[in-house]
């Protein structure tokens, strides 16, 4: 029997930094959790990531979880680009992440609405914005 | 001998479009749910400022189900409830800043999680009354 797992957000960004396709845009800026705030964090210190993402939702009972995720660039086509890469890899191939007992859980991803354009209230700089739901498959 | 028969008439036509109807419907009641649980979180959480984004949710710009404007912020087109076919229906908000507020505080999808269960069975009872 697998163990229930109340977040997936370390194993979720495991899973992106393995995968070339976005580490090739990206490299390691994969931030999980929301944009660290420029009012609270010094920029030196900054990781500066181009794309976050945070547990926004989801219900243990039926085993699905929701993610926010931003992504945001120096360009608006940049930050499109980067989203649809992340889109795909949830969507065009099976998702699966190990629990910490070594079982193989498998999720079916899907993209809730749109990728919306939007931009970081504070800088101004472009960003995409987009829900993903992951919903567990036995 | 005693018989007895009865006849039934069957349009298949008419049994297919009566389904289709009883579906829309059901999806219609359901997204209302989900509405009302979208406006819930919002006051509850103190996200309303004017009332302009609470309003704007069921109100429809496509469908001629128009609620009217409920604050005097509210713009025509504020509202997103448009029929896409007979078995989909899109819910949302088309205010400027609601975009916004779903990156910050995730209202429409927290909603989601909560009026899931509820939308499914109003769902379910809609069909079942209306078929």
């Amino acid at each position: 029997m697998s163990s229930v797992l109340n977040d997936i957000s370390g194993k979720l960004r495991t899973y992106l930094l393995g995968k070339e396709s976005l580490t090739d845009e990206v490299g390691t800026r994969i931030f999980a959790g929301p944009f660290p705030s420029i009012k609270t964090a010094k920029i030196d210190n900054q990781s500066n990531p181009k794309v976050s993402f945070r547990q926004t939702g989801g219900n243990p009972k039926v085993e699905n979880f929701r993610y926010a995720f931003t992504v945001r660039a120096d360009t608006l086509l940049e930050a499109r680009q980067i989203s649809v890469i992340i889109s795909n890899l949830f969507t065009q191939e099976a998702f699966g992440i190990e629990d910490d007992d070594g079982n193989n859980l498998s999720y079916w991803a899907g993209i809730e609405g749109s990728l919306n354009d939007t931009v970081d209230e504070i800088t101004g700089n472009p960003e995409v914005f987009f829900n993903v739901n992951f919903t567990s498959i036995y | 001998m005693i018989s007895a028969s009865m006849r039934v008439k069957f349009d298949p036509r008419k049994a297919k479009r009566q389904l289709q109807d009883a579906i829309t419907k059901g999806i219609e009641m359901s997204m209302f749910v989900w509405e009302t649980a979208v406006k819930m979180i919002t006051t509850t959480e103190n996200h309303v400022l004017t009332g302009r984004y609470r309003a704007s949710l069921n109100r429809s710009t496509g469908d001629g189900l128009n609620h009217g404007s409920q604050v005097p912020e509210s713009k025509s087109g504020d509202g997103l409830h448009e029929k896409i076919s007979w078995k989909e229906l899109r819910g949302g908000s088309n205010v400027e800043y609601a975009l916004s507020l779903e990156k910050s505080f995730a209202l429409m999808s927290r909603a989601l999680d909560t009026a899931r269960g509820d939308m499914l069975k109003l769902f379910v009872d809609t069909v079942a009354k209306n078929t």
